[in-house]
Parts: structure tokens; sequence; C-alpha cells
């Protein structure tokens, strides 16, 4: 997945696990910067009675570099308070909830926003309410009026929401997981000698029918930019706990103390998940992008290329041997540590300097897509990933692609890509997702209902 | 009491605060009794019997038999944490809020660890 239970720490802790971050300037509003959060992964809809929600106890954080060195310039901290009306039921509403301070909503969550520019805190609001979880069509009837009720204008032009949304990331788990499989090409798979499958098949998007919590703040790009001409940002989302948790402490409740420490990381999709290996998934998460020097031989020596040829043998002979070269992923390098350089991709540049670095770099100065394709840059459209990256984005394809050889000409124009390196996919699209992002703020789709999902 | 003091709290990211600056002579007030209140502060619930051990006596709940505030600043509603590194090193980290100071004291350690159950 991007970055769901990718670590083996932070999968026991689904309230402070980033699983997607998206940066993209927005498409309806081309003078700001829309930054995207998503926390507590693979969601079943009707799981009551204690839906879903953000950790009272975790710091959220949005992380703004704005000169290339790897260090927040900007945070905006996210932190949630949960309030209760009745503690003797067990219900999370007594009634339909037809509007946030609804009398029937039994257990609520509100947020404050804050932002750290440089050494001065500014508590930009408090008392922002979240939307309920979407239960069903009594408990929640008119989902889209609450959820609108949750898009908070703030002072300085932002506007912000916080609460629960579909997931919109798709992916093919089920056969990813099932040592790499790609069902459309899964008749190439080795299949260790099983004879298993004998023709290709379409993707299943096993994040379909799930949802995830957002923390979506929209923000005028100008306050995001550093003090010179440059229009590139590098973002990263963070969740942090106090270091010392004594469970039981007085009436049942823990209690947390002592300094904030990070737990949960996240800037490129599937950085983690993919590339760093499992003893040092944990390590990464809580450590500063500035830090990732310690992992770029992950990024330019990526295992799942060597795999690639692997699993599918003679798909990939190019691909084979540029591993068997030892030659370093420079390509994936500029892709996911530094940004993309100027004159190797005409009309855009990304890169934010030497540091290396794992953030999401989004050049703003790039308008939004009129007709934007889910491969982004690989597919000619320079509004999308990894400037950045929409919501709707294709990165699995993106990134295998780019694992498969695809990006090696930006920095080898002698080497000659695989035919299939621009083929190979999951099979799945953003049609692949049921419920339809949205066209305006906080442009994921509404979350699917308990009453209906599954079905 | 002997031992070096050396706070080692601070700061790793600009939105941390840094709260650490809690004095030994703070600590070791608020949890009341020394080392066996600093360590009912810890555990939450040190028995007569393991207070025995440390030569104190036991204290119903964190800072219960507290006497005068040695500089009466330190406050007395707040949980206080202590961890003793496991090792020689016998580095103690006290925590209270979202503060963290870190004591180097031999011979605390050693009556906190004869006082953990």
């Amino acid at each position: 997945m991007s970055s769901h239970r990718e670590a083996p720490e932070i999968s026991q802790d689904p309230v402070a696990d980033s699983t997607d971050l998206y940066a993209f300037v927005s498409p309806d509003s081309p003078d700001t910067t829309t930054l995207i959060a998503n926390y507590l992964p693979l969601q079943e809809p009707a799981g009551g009675p204690n839906f879903y929600e953000f950790g009272d106890d975790v710091q959220y954080d949005i992380n703004i570099d704005n000169n290339g060195d790897g260090k927040a310039d900007i945070i905006f901290r996210f932190t949630f308070s949960t309030k209760v009306r009745d503690e003797e039921t067990f219900l999370y509403n007594l009634g339909p909830i037809k509007s946030l301070d609804s009398p029937n909503w039994n257990r609520r969550q509100f947020y404050s926003v804050s932002c750290i520019d440089g050494s001065s805190t500014t508590v930009i609001a408090t008392g922002l309410a979240c939307p309920p979880c979407r239960i069903g069509p009594l408990s929640t009837p008119d989902y889209a009026t609450l959820a609108k009720q949750a898009v908070h204008q703030l002072p300085g032009g932002l506007q912000v929401f916080a609460g629960q949304r579909a997931e919109g990331f798709y992916v093919d788990l089920g056969a990813i997981f099932d040592l790499g499989n790609l069902r459309p090409f899964e008749q190439l798979h080795n299949q260790y000698g099983m004879h298993v499958f004998s023709k290709s098949a379409p993707g299943v998007n096993d994040t379909n029918q799930l949802n995830v919590h957002s923390i979506a703040l929209q923000v005028p790009t100008s306050k995001l930019l550093g003090s010179g001409s440059n229009p590139v940002i590098g973002v990263w989302t963070s969740a942090k706990r106090q270091k010392v948790r004594i469970y039981d402490a007085s009436d049942g409740e823990s209690m947390d103390s002592g300094p904030w420490r990070q737990v949960s990381r996240l800037g490129n999709p599937l950085f983690n998940e993919v590339l760093v290996p499992l003893g040092k998934k944990d390590l990464w998460n809580s450590l500063p992008p500035h830090a990732d020097k310690e992992f770029a031989s992950y990024v330019t020596q990526p295992g799942l290329s060597g795999l690639l040829n692997d699993l599918y043998p003679g798909v990939f002979p190019n691909l084979a041997a540029l591993v068997a070269s030892g030659k370093p992923r420079a390509d994936l390098e500029a892709i996911l540590l530094t940004g993309i350089p100027s004159g190797i991709i005409p009309g855009f540049q990304n890169y934010t300097g030497s540091t290396l670095a794992d953030m999401l770099r989004l050049n703003t100065s790039i308008p939004p897509s009129s007709s934007p394709n889910i491969l982004g840059v690989v597919g000619g459209d320079l509004a999308g990933y990894p400037n950045g990256r929409r919501v709707f984005d294709d990165v699995v394809t993106i990134e295998l692609r780019a694992l498969a050889g695809l990006t090696y000409p930006l920095v080898d124009s002698s080497y000659t890509p695989d035919g299939a390196a621009s083929e190979v996919t999951d099979g799945l699209t953003d049609k692949s997702v049921r419920s339809p992002y949205l066209s305006e703020f906080p442009y994921l789709g509404m979350p699917y209902g308990g009453f209906y999902n599954p079905s | 009491m002997p031992g070096n003091d050396q706070s080692k709290g601070r700061p790793d990211h600009p939105g941390d605060q840094d709260q650490s600056n809690v004095s030994r002579r703070k600590l070791l007030g608020a949890a009341g009794v020394g080392a066996a209140g600093l360590a009912a502060g810890a555990f939450g619930g040190l028995t007569a019997a393991h207070a025995a051990t440390a030569g104190k006596p036991a204290a119903g709940k964190p800072g219960a038999d507290e006497p005068s505030l040695a500089d009466g600043q330190a406050k007395t509603d707040e949980h206080v944490v202590v961890h003793v590194h496991a090792g020689a090193d016998a580095d103690i980290d006290v925590f209270r809020g979202t503060g963290q100071t870190t004591l180097h004291d031999p011979d605390l350690a050693a009556r906190l660890r004869r006082a953990a159950p």
C-alpha cells in the first residue's frame, strides 16, 4: 500500500499511521495549494459502535520545506479533542445526526490548527468540528451536507477539513502481496512452478469500500514559498506521540508523559513501503527527511527492480542487465530524493537541491491540467506525480514503471527500457474507486457508509 | 546525594517545545521522598514490602507523605515517570508533562532498582 501498515511498529498504531499524502495546486483555486494527509488505514465502514476518529494523544503535522534542506520551515499542526455527551450509553449516536451540533451525536471530535513558522507558533483556530463517520441512512441521512459543514474557512484565506473520507488510493493488494503478482501479467509470473494462472486478468481494487481519515488544508500558495523566487516546496506529514505511556494510570485510562517523538512519516508514496528494508522501517518513520542519506542506497539499488526480473523471467532483460551492472539508479534518486533538475524534462523541474530527502516535491508554478493524466509526468502531465501528487494519480503504476527502468533514460540516454516497462501495471485506474473524487475541496470522495458496505 | 546531574532533554524539531528544564531538586521534591517517592511515582503502586527493601516508608500514592518541598515550586498535581536504563550506565530519565530530563546518578539508580518489584 502507499504507506498503510507499512512498518511493524506503526502497523499496531492506526491512529498515528500516515497512509497517503497529497500536494497539488488546487484545480478550482489555482492561487492556492491543497495539502492532504491521510491516517487510520483500511476502515471497514460498519466498524462501530466505536467508530473511527483521530487520536487525541497524537500530534499530526504537515511539514513544508521551502529552501531544500529537508527541514521544516513551516509546520501546520493539528491536535484533536473528543467530547462525549452521555457516558452512560454505549451508542455513538442516539438518533439521526443532521448537523454538527446535533444533540443526537454522542461522541464528537474537535480540533485545533496551529502554524509553526520558524520559532513562532500561531494558533490559527480552535474548536473546529469534525464530521461524524458515515454510518447509514438513519444515523447520517444527509452526509454530504454534514461534510460541507465540516469545511471551515480560516483567517488568511485558508480552508480546512478533518474527518472521514473514501479511500482514494487504489491498489491490487491481494495480488501484489501474493508474491508480486500483477493480475494483468500473471501468466508471465514464474508462479514458483505451480502453473496457477494461464491468462491475464483485470486488477482488483482492494481499498474499495474502505475509508480513511483525512486532514485537508488549502493554503494560498504565497504563504508556503520561501523568500526567494523558488516555486518548489517539499512536503511531508508526520505524527508524534509522547515518549511514555502508562496504561490504567487511573480510572482505567492511560497516561502519557514526556516529549513528543515522531512515530510516522510520509512523503513519496510507497517509499517506506517498498524501498526501505523491514528492519529499518520504523527507524525511518522516526527520522526527519534530512536524515534520508542513510537510506539512499535503497533508492539507488532498489531490491524490487531485481525482483521484477526474477518473478517475470525474460520479461525485463534490459532491466536485468542494468541491475547486474550495479549502476546506481540516479533517476530514482532524482524523482524521490532531490527532485528532477531543469533540463531533463522539457518545461519541468522540481529540484530542491542536493540534500537527499524523501519529500513530495511540488512545483507550484505549474498550473493544474485541464485534461489530467493519471500517470502524471510519465504520462506527459506535468501537474501530476511526481510533481506533487493529486488524489487520482496512479502512483502504483508510475512507480512500478519507474522501478522497471522506464525513467532510467532520463539520466542515461543510451539505455533502452524493456517494452514491458511502459506496460507494467496492477490493472487499476481512478475509475476503480467507487466513491467519485470531488472537483472541490477536500477532493477525496464521500466516505462509504456502514449500512451499504460491503455490498 | 552523589552523582552528576546531566539534563539532556532537548527539542529535535522546530515545533518541539523544550520543557526539560526541570531541575533534579525540583523532581525529587515533587516526588516527595526522594528515591522511594520517585519509584512510587514511576511505577504507580509501590508496595510496603518493596518500599522496605528500599529502606523508606511506603507511600500510599505519589506524594502522599510529602515533606515540605525544597524550593516550593515543584508541582504535585502531575505524574512524574522515571525510567532507569538497563545496563551499567545508571542513566535515569525523568518525565513530567512534555518534559524530560536525564540524570546520571548510580546511587539513585541502584536504590530505584532495589525498590522495583
